[in-house]
């Protein structure tokens, strides 16, 4: 009985080559799929709404929980509104916080986190402490402190899940800041008599973010479970708003019924979206692995 | 309870080979490992043999593929690593085509191996006699208390000193020179027919070089095992082996007798290397002329690889690879200046 | 470095991190943009009320005096007022605390049962059909929203196959739960030998524990599959190949050993995700946990229970992960002994 694994063994050969490329091949797939799914959410976000023939605010009493039909893919929910409609402009408020949340902590993260490798010292150990006193909290938990205590907004979940991110970037930054300062062009560079900053700015800190990418395509997916988490619960986005998470929450008041298309799609949205930017966070680090 | 006797039974040392048996035979060995242009043959064509209670030296710089063929011997070669042809008979039966399960009764039994960083190959979390100890439980079916009565004679045997006091000691505390006397008491524990010792004494002290080369040699006679003793110092060769082996760039350049081979170089490359060789423990690298190494070689499966570094090459040495042929009974050597003809 | 010395390190940085903890929690309901008296006031308020509030909450004052006795308080273990239960914080919290504690433990050791099992077979196994699944199921169980997970169980497992009896809370609310020593109602009723209930502490404990676990188990898998691959390409894993040791046998006692203090660091991070996720948890069985008392908190903009909540799961989380360096240094013979 071959086996698989670190050793070579019986036909080693055949059964290695067989397996190198049948492992490549569902990787590629999966990867495809990811991608697939990603692109497919931006496009969906951008342009469907514009042309799914229903709104999704708009109720309609004579319709009520109506199954999945032809005249409403999806069905609609207990207000009569259809949930293809909702569906699709809650990918594009989904899609939109997600990218801000880690614009905003990627943006100011990175910086953060570079400054602080690259000038080191009491600065560095102070941002560090800060860092590890933010990440003391569960992401999802300071967001949800926060979301509490500014208010249910739109912009608000966008600054408590991105502030609750920060952190990460800035620690990743900083760690990439530290090997990178070590290597010899940026003596080169401060030799040449360039000033500090502009070697941080143009030498040094393109080299840090690679990690901090993969990060960021993680966080994109972390941000749609996070917020809508935080609907959930009705913090921050909260209904009519057709958002993920809401419809799952208005959708789990039926649970003990027959109408499954309520909660379920929403749910699969946001399944579909979040695996899609997962896959698309691993090509990113293969990729990024195989540069080095 | 039965079967527990009869499998204790089937656990004993392995029954002794008579002396000039033939032990290991190794026939047209190819290995490659991938490239970033394809795979790159690392190891090609290779054969030797080894007879029972021989000690056979691979002698070559670092790069000729010594280690890989050793690797390939155990078959612990790692992914991706792999053995594109050949055979490798031990004991009468091909290696290359046993399970895995196969060859764990096979190691550590018949055949082990002693490895070039000694202080990373203890388990960091294991005391060091437990260590010793549990290739008897595993290989003789002994039970803890016996084990380590056995582990800690063993430690005596291999010269750390107050044996009962390190039965209890973690690896990290060991020096170098402990950490190998360790490897090499776990790696004889069950007598082995055949003990490979890959640069054994790499990173460690000159002093404490000898004493551990005197140990195996000592292991090797008093347990009456064959030896492949991989080196890059033909000092420790001479010393050492009956027989040896000359690798460059993945191909047997020349085999035979240490005697004969000392007295009568004929390989370009052996003689090259008694020729630099200006004291007798000094290491081979220091002193070859630097005229391109062997990353520098084209792998080509045509062509002698040692061409581009060769004194005495001729056109024909570009266009084909030599054919080996025997300069004397026992003594064969892969080079164009004996081809026949 | 000796043992002390780096058990001394630990716990200063323990400290200080806690008391960063407190700032942090302070500084969350006072300083952030957004008046927390206009909230728990209502849009309605006028004027005098939203000041009266204020004082009340002690904002009248300057910065570093509410924090002084913010502190202060907190020293004496007050946390405030929850003004939905009218009673202190933390009596609320710990009351409650041991049904999370129920369901966090049992969600843990299953995860994490489950996700080494994975991670170990999907390392040794690398490159097979059983690496692929296993990493498949991973990035899964990572993108599924645990709330959406939670319902599909409960249609599934209640409402269409009926083999949960009642998805919600942990006990039949025809039972008492016992006066138990534990407050782990499966534990106490066991003790208690009331067999029946304890059947019905059980079937409640199952789904939301099952939740968590599929979400959880991934993050354990692939990090134990790392730290195994890792781990096996060892020296010291050479050496047990080369004495004749099996695949199976060094993996689970040579590798996993190993790859566990590489794991340990991890388990902080599965925890946090495991506290975070119990509130979703809690809220969707109606778990009478703090994480369920939190969200009621959140519903009244009851401000000290939210805040109550926050610096408890923050102290939880640094103590747990003090405890695991700790663990380390116990684990480790390299840092125990020098």
């Amino acid at each position: 009985m071959a086996t698989t694994g670190l050793l070579q063994t019986r036909d080693h050969r055949v059964r290695s080559r067989l397996l190198q490329g049948g492992r490549q091949v569902l990787r590629q797939k999966l990867f495809y799929l990811s991608l697939f799914l990603v692109v497919g959410l931006v496009l969906s976000a951008v342009f469907a709404p514009a042309l799914v023939p229903y709104q999704p605010l708009k109720t309609n009493p004579e319709a009520v929980f109506q199954a999945p039909s032809r005249a409403h893919w999806f069905g609609t929910d207990q207000y009569g509104r259809d949930m293809f409609a909702r569906l699709v402009h809650a990918a594009r408020l989904d899609l939109i916080i997600s990218f801000s949340v880690v614009g905003l902590a990627f943006a100011l993260g990175s910086l953060v986190g570079a400054i602080s490798g690259f000038v080191g010292g009491l600065v560095d150990d102070l941002v560090m402490r800060i860092a590890d006193i933010l990440q003391s909290f569960p992401a999802f938990i300071l967001a949800m402190g926060m979301t509490a205590v500014l208010g249910n907004s739109i912009g608000n979940v966008i600054l408590a899940i991105g502030a609750a991110y920060t952190p990460y970037f800035v620690r990743l930054t900083r760690g990439e800041m530290l090997k990178v300062r070590q290597m010899e062009y940026a003596d080169a560079a401060r030799c040449a008599g360039v000033s500090p900053w502009r070697t941080l700015y143009y030498h040094l800190l393109p080299n840090c973010i690679t990690p901090s990418l993969v990060q960021a395509a993680l966080a994109l997916g972390w941000a749609i479970l996070d917020t809508a988490g935080l609907a959930f619960l009705g913090l921050g986005i909260c209904p009519p708003t057709a958002e993920w998470g809401v419809m799952v929450s208005d959708g789990a008041k039926n649970i003990l019924g027959v109408e499954w298309w309520t909660w379920f799609f929403p749910g699969l949205a946001i399944f579909l979206a979040v695996f899609g930017f997962n896959g698309v966070a691993e090509m990113l680090r293969a990729r990024v692995l195989r540069e080095e | 309870m039965a079967a527990k006797r009869l499998d204790k039974l089937t656990r004993q040392a392995p029954r002794p080979m008579g002396a000039d048996q033939e032990l290991l035979r190794v026939e047209r060995l190819s290995i490659s490992f991938p490239g970033r242009d394809g795979r790159v043959p690392v190891v090609d064509d290779v054969s030797f043999d080894i007879r029972a209670e021989e000690a056979v030296g691979l002698v070559g710089e670092s790069g000729s593929g010594k280690t890989v063929t050793a690797l390939a011997i155990m078959r612990l070669s790692r992914r991706p690593t792999q053995v594109d042809q050949g055979q490798i008979w031990f004991r009468g039966e091909n290696l290359l085509s046993k399970t895995e399960r196969q060859l764990c009764r096979i190691r550590g039994r018949f055949m082990s191996m002693i490895f070039q960083t000694p202080r990373s190959s203890l388990n960091p979390l294991m005391r060091v006699g437990d260590q010793v100890a549990r290739v008897f439980q595993i290989q003789q079916g002994l039970g803890r208390e016996q084990a380590r009565g056995k582990a800690q004679e063993m430690l005596r045997l291999v010269g750390i000193p107050e044996a009962a006091r390190h039965m209890r000691s973690y690896p990290h505390r060991l020096s170098g020179g402990m950490s190998q006397r360790i490897l090499i008491a776990m790696m004889v524990a069950c007598e082995p027919n055949l003990l490979i010792a890959d640069e054994p004494t790499t990173g460690l002290d000159v002093t404490v070089q000898a004493q551990v080369f005197e140990l195996i040699k000592r292991m090797q006679q008093s347990h009456h095992m064959a030896m492949l003793l991989i080196t890059h110092d033909l000092g420790v060769i001479a010393e050492l082996c009956e027989r040896m082996v000359v690798m460059y760039a993945g191909h047997v350049m020349e085999t035979g007798p240490v005697d004969r081979v000392f007295e009568n170089p004929c390989h370009p490359y052996m003689r090259m290397l008694l020729q630099s060789v200006l004291r007798v423990d000094q290491k081979i690298e220091a002193s070859l002329p630097s005229r391109g190494g062997i990353e520098e070689v084209a792998y080509t499966l045509t062509a002698c690889r040692f061409a581009p570094r060769c004194p005495a090459a001729m056109d024909i040495c570009w266009a084909r690879k030599p054919a080996t042929v025997a300069v004397e009974p026992g003594h064969t050597v892969m080079c164009h200046l004996y081809a026949a003809g | 470095m000796s043992l002390a010395t780096y058990i001394a390190r630990r716990l200063g940085l323990a400290v200080i991190t806690l008391f960063g903890v407190v700032v942090a929690a302070f500084l969350l309901t006072r300083m952030l943009p957004g008046n927390p008296a206009y909230v728990k006031a209502g849009p309605y308020a006028k004027p005098e009320q939203i000041r009266a509030i204020e004082r009340q909450m002690g904002l009248d004052k300057p910065l570093p005096v509410q924090f002084w006795n913010y502190f202060t308080n907190l020293l004496k273990g007050d946390m405030g007022v929850s003004w939905s239960t009218s009673h202190p914080v933390r009596e609320d919290l710990i009351q409650r605390l041991p049904a999370t504690v129920e369901l966090s433990t049992a969600a843990f050791v299953l995860a994490v049962t489950v996700g080494l099992t994975l991670g170990v077979v999907a390392a040794v196994k690398q490159g097979s059909v059983i690496d692929q699944a296993v990493h498949l199921i991973s990035v899964s169980g990572a993108s599924v929203a645990l709330f959406w997970l939670g319902l599909m169980l409960i249609y599934v497992f209640y409402y269409k196959l009926g083999l949960v009896l009642d998805p919600m809370g942990r006990l039949s609310p025809l039972m008492n739960a016992p006066p138990g020593p534990t407050g782990l109602l499966v534990i106490d009723t066991l003790i208690h030998g009331s067999f029946d209930q304890f059947r019905s502490a059980l079937g409640h404990l199952v789904l939301p524990t099952v939740s968590l676990t599929i979400v959880l188990a991934p993050t354990v898998a692939k990090m134990a599959r790392t730290a195994m691959l890792e781990v096996l390409q060892s020296d010291y894993i050479q050496t047990a190949r080369a004495i004749g040791l099996s695949t199976a046998r060094l993996a689970w006692q040579d590798a996993l050993p190993n790859a566990m203090i590489p794991i340990l660091t991890t388990m902080g991070i599965v925890l946090a995700y495991l506290l975070a996720g119990n509130v979703l948890v809690e809220t969707l069985f109606a778990w009478p946990g703090i994480g369920f008392y939190a969200w009621n908190a959140l519903l009244s903009n009851d401000f000290d229970a939210i805040q109550g909540f926050v610096l408890l799961i923050a102290i939880l989380c640094v103590s747990i992960n003090l405890i695991i360096d700790l663990l380390y240094s116990v684990v480790d013979p390299r840092i125990r002994l020098g």
